[in-house]
């Protein structure tokens, strides 16, 4: 990939990331004013709404609240929230890790074991064992993610209770270092195997597919031909060149997943991204909201950016 | 497949790729309109007419074809599948207020015997309120298929309409959508839908249906991108092969090409699109209800999950009313993708060679 | 054409050089069907340093030959009977007895093969220098690095590729040079015999009389033998000494390319060579073969070419003829035919039946 058509990917994700700013702003508007919903809380006296109104600069003319936006925006203030008055950028840095942790070792342990269950699936394709995988991937594929994690906690916080469910630690714990690591590492689990199962039906899918296709390849045979043995094949030829459209698959779903935690989050009491987003949607905390939405479109944007990358190294023929 | 099978499956042409245009018609519609043109004579009504008979004996034609893919696909054991499990929600769904147990929502039906097991009475237990669960679970395959249809039927029209609009506009309108296209891409569904459905959820009293209505829209308007992607790609095939050209010849307004030469050539592929799209709308429907945003009027899987898991049915070890609402989830989820992916290769050549 | 040839390196070989490769009776069958004969009793003997060309139409079984020799048959094929023994530097091997082990340590140290549309052969996410590396040092474990490096420059400089360019990926060639990468793929590990499945056929004129030189200077130099898979008539009488006619699995007319060439003895061939001619004369395109050859599942028990053949007698529809050796022209020369009424009078196969009479003057020879 050439310097030039890099600047060109990184110029085009940051003009997608402007209109995503400018649609985040009035996407809220467009739905509804704020101001309505204050207009019918009952706790506030008419001066008290009026009040409030002014403080949050609603009284002002659509353009200057979005002139404010754009700018305290791009200077990293993304305003207060309307639930209890903190940064919303503090928030945020608050759940983002909590998502992270979930997100991060799902997808590790999901791209680690789906693909290679589409590996096996797809070398041994119309075997039994292909029958199996697949017909299992599609089931759990076709699960919503919150009942899995429901039955994970119906077997294993309940019918064997082995692991502890709820929050991201033992409430009123008071364990410190390597305790407290093993603390939120147990209740961690849960949430993790979760996430990890939901999302690695669609990478052994892809990936089955993707060496069905290799498979038919010349280039296969040739390394046969030259005298490889299966596992020497399946390594060298058939793997690398199979990844490649499931890396794809990988980095785009990524940033698609830490919005989609949502209902795991819920499920497992996760204080994570999800929770605070509905917690947000609830209260109506706009600005919370918008700076969510931010962050994940953000997320999506850049994960794109870092696959197309990632994919033009991995194959040669991409970015000429 | 004999072959003499395939021999009488296409009367009236070979559109069962979806590839060529109009059928054996066409051939003859653009040898008139370019003898017409070399006479100087602009078309007349007549000529519309006529083509529009034509278009008439395509249409029974379809019949003929539509019959043959039903065949196809229930000739798979995945399209067999799907089919046989399509048919079990519908029918829950069109007679489930005759076939439950128990009116949930009659008065009568609440009672003290709270988050029972299963038992003669309730084969699947009781609820929070002591309601039959059993009869929830009937009533909830009227919700997921209402809302999986409607909303994958609403998807499907956008996205038809962006693709095909986008498609043979070309230039900066094409441009334009794309880029609006690519944007809903890679909108997180979840949060977006989420927040979408609690802001209009306050609308939801003047609409038919209620909330109901709010996740039929809101599902169906952020589903569409998937669809216009694939239309316009077609359309950008259709247009390259030249028969855009014909009719424009043939002096049919653009709204006519974009309806009546366009549309029926895409609907195939629309229609495979669709089906797969009614196993995602599902999944969206459970999910918004599981967060608290479903109708409160009607009984739904996700909803059901949602009262299971704040009564504590999972620390009750009451799986009875926790299981099977999953369960007829993800057997919908699973039917409509299987009979989509199975309608798929039949009208995409692309896909044959696969799997 | 002589020229051509020779400079192909055709007609450097005794008739006596021991044979290096012998295929008797050899027969592959689907898998699924075993009735289904994809390759039915092939018999045919390579000699040292010989090239012979085995042609047909797709389907007939050309392809599968290649793959059974090299133990590369897919999935969905089987062996079930027939030797492939292969007369090696090294010793005498019974190709049909090996192991897959032992059959790989044999692909490529001794008998490599060009592919099929050479477009996709070799591996689009690999440098052509790391896979010719990779058969080498499979083969050769004990060779050092650098060694490894020569070779493979030394290899590419053969073939006619600038060595520096080991480092390319491969789609950074044009369809000839990457034909010329694998065929210096071929030769990595000094085999002895390269089998060549259709080398030229994705490529224009040009380009494929320019690979066809190299193929000829390869096997001068070398001293290879060759085993060509073509479709092309004009392709194989250039690069080679012998031929085999394949129809439906079958050999159907085999021997020195000369003797076949001008005095074909199976109406096939016959047929071959007349739309072979109608290249060089356009204009007087003859009409292709009427019919289709006949499916591996739906193969007469009779002459199987007997419903496309022009001669054909009732006897043909029944009697299914044997691999004879025919002597056209009185000469004992190696030359076989499966064609009831071979040798034909006159020499060769005529190039219409005149009428009704014709037919039974054939029954006359009898």
């Amino acid at each position: 990939m050439t310097a030039r058509s890099v600047v060109l990917r990184v110029f085009s994700a940051a003009v997608t990331l402007v209109f995503v700013l400018v649609f985040n702003f009035f996407l809220f508007r467009a739905v509804g004013d704020p101001k309505n919903d204050l207009a019918r809380n009952p706790h506030l006296s008419l001066a008290g709404q009026q009040a409030v109104i002014h403080e949050r600069g609603l009284d002002q003319s659509l353009w200057v609240q979005f002139y404010k936006y754009v700018t305290q925006t791009l200077r990293g203030d993304l305003g207060t929230s309307y639930a209890n008055g903190q940064s919303v950028l503090s928030v945020l840095e608050h759940a983002l890790p909590n998502t992270l942790i979930l997100v991060g070792i799902g997808t590790v342990l999901a791209s680690m074991i789906g693909p290679w269950m589409g590996m096996v699936a797809g070398w041994h394709r119309g075997k039994a064992r292909d029958h199996a995988l697949t017909q299992g991937s599609v089931v759990l594929y076709s699960m919503p993610e919150f009942w899995l994690g429901m039955l994970l906690i119906g077997l294993f916080a309940v019918a064997w209770p082995i692991l502890p469910t709820g929050l991201q630690g033992t409430p009123g714990s008071t364990a410190v270092g390597w305790d407290h690591l093993w603390d939120v590492a147990k209740h961690a689990t849960l949430p993790i195997v979760t996430v990890t199962l939901s999302l690695l039906a669609q990478y052994a899918v892809n990936m089955r597919a993707a060496v069905i296709d290799v498979l038919h390849e010349d280039y296969v045979l040739t390394a046969r031909a030259i005298g490889l043995s299966p596992v020497q094949v399946r390594r060298r030829h058939v793997v690398p060149n199979a990844l490649l459209p499931v890396v794809t698959v990988i980095g785009l779903q990524f940033g698609l997943v830490l919005g989609g935690v949502i209902t795991i989050e819920a499920v497992f009491s996760w204080p994570g991204l999800g929770l605070l987003t509905l917690n947000a949607i609830d209260s109506k905390d706009f600005p919370v909201l918008q700076g969510l939405f931010l962050l994940t479109s953000a997320m999506v944007i850049v994960f794109n950016l870092l696959t197309d990358l990632l994919y033009s190294k991995l194959d040669p023929r991409i970015g000429e | 497949m004999p072959p003499a099978h395939t021999g009488g499956a296409a009367p009236g042409g070979t559109a069962f790729d979806g590839t060529v245009p109009g059928g054996a018609a066409s051939g003859s519609r653009e040898a008139d309109a370019a003898a017409r043109l070399a006479r100087g004579v602009r078309p007349t009504d007549a000529h519309l007419a006529a083509a529009a008979a034509i278009t008439q004996q395509e249409r029974s034609g379809r019949l003929a074809r539509i019959a043959y893919t039903a065949r196809r696909i229930v000739a798979t054991p995945q399209g067999a599948l799907g089919v046989v499990i399509l048919l079990i929600f519908v029918v829950l769904a069109v007679f489930g207020h005759w076939i439950a147990p128990q009116d949930p929502n009659a008065p009568t039906s609440f009672s003290a015997d709270i988050l029972t097991g299963p038992s003669g009475a309730h084969w699947l237990g009781t609820d929070e309120n002591g309601r039959d669960v059993m009869s929830e679970l009937i009533l909830g395959a009227q919700t997921s298929m209402l809302i999986g249809f409607v909303a994958a039927m609403v998807s499907s029209v956008i996205g038809t309409a962006v693709g095909i609009v986008a498609g043979f506009s070309g230039g900066w309108v094409d441009r334009g959508l794309t880029l609006l296209d690519d944007w809903f891409l890679v909108l997180p569904l979840v949060p977006v839908t989420v927040l979408a459905a609690s802001l209009l959820g306050s609308k939801a009293t003047n609409l038919p249906l209620g909330q109901t209505m709010v996740l039929i829209i809101v599902i169906g308007a952020f589903g569409w991108a998937g669809t216009s992607r694939i239309v316009r790609a077609e359309v950008m095939s259709l247009k390259s092969r030249g028969f855009v050209e014909r009719s424009r010849a043939l002096g049919a307004s653009h709204w006519r090409i974009m309806t009546r030469d366009i549309l029926p050539n895409v609907m195939p592929l629309v229609l495979a699109n669709a089906v797969i799209y009614v196993s995602l709308a599902i999944l969206t429907e459970s999910t918004l209800s599981f967060l608290g945003l479903g109708d409160p009027n009607r009984f739904s899987w996700g909803q059901m999950l949602e009262h299971a898991q704040s009564a504590g049915a999972m620390a009750a070890g009451n799986f009875a009313y926790y299981l099977p609402p999953g369960i007829c989830i993800t057997l919908a989820v699973l039917g409509f993708s299987l009979l989509g992916h199975s309608i798929e290769p039949l009208f995409d050549p692309r896909l044959k060679e696969r799997r | 054409m002589t020229t051509a040839r020779q400079q192909a390196g055709v007609g450097l070989i005794p008739d006596a050089a021991a044979p290096i490769l012998q295929i008797s009776g050899l027969t592959v069958v689907s898998r699924d069907k075993p009735t289904v004969h994809i390759v039915d009793d092939v018999s045919l003997t390579l000699r040292r340093g010989e090239a012979l060309g085995i042609a047909g139409e797709s389907g007939c079984g050309k392809t599968t030959t290649a793959l059974a020799i090299m133990g590369l048959l897919s999935g969905g094929l089987k062996r079930t009977s027939g030797e492939l023994t292969f007369f090696g530097r090294n010793g005498t091997k019974p190709l049909h007895k090996l192991s897959g082990a032992a059959m790989r340590k044999v692909r490529w140290a001794s008998i490599s093969m060009v592919f099929q549309g050479a477009m996709n052969a070799l591996d689009p996410v690999k440098t052509v220098g790391a896979q010719i590396a990779e058969a080498i040092v499979l083969h050769e474990p004990r060779l050092s690095r650098s060694a490894v490096l020569k070779r493979v420059s030394q290899l590419l400089d053969q073939v006619g590729v600038a060595s520096k360019r080991s480092v390319y990926y491969p789609h950074e060639f044009s369809g000839g040079q990457k034909q010329r990468l694998m065929i210096a793929l071929a030769l990595a590990c000094r085999p002895e015999l390269v089998i060549a499945d259709e080398p030229t056929t994705a490529l224009d004129v040009i380009t494929q009389a320019q690979i066809l030189d190299l193929i000829g200077e390869l096997r001068r130099e070398l001293g290879l033998s060759l085993l060509m898979i073509t479709h092309d008539l004009a392709v194989l009488a250039q690069a080679c000494e012998k031929i085999a006619v394949m129809y439906a699995g079958q050999v159907v007319e085999t021997g020195r390319v000369e003797d076949v060439y001008r005095f074909p003895q199976h109406p096939y061939t016959a047929r071959l060579l007349d739309l072979l001619g109608a290249d060089d004369a356009p204009g007087t395109l003859p009409e292709p073969i009427p019919g289709n050859q006949p499916r591996p599942d739906a193969r007469p028990v009779a002459c199987r070419f007997h419903d496309r053949c022009a001669f054909a007698t009732e006897r043909c529809a029944t009697e299914a003829p044997l691999l004879r050796e025919v002597s056209p022209q009185g000469m004992v020369t190696d030359h076989w035919a499966r064609c009831h009424y071979s040798p034909w009078a006159g020499g060769r196969v005529p190039d219409r039946p005149a009428g009704t009479a014709t037919v039974d003057g054939k029954q006359e020879v009898l």
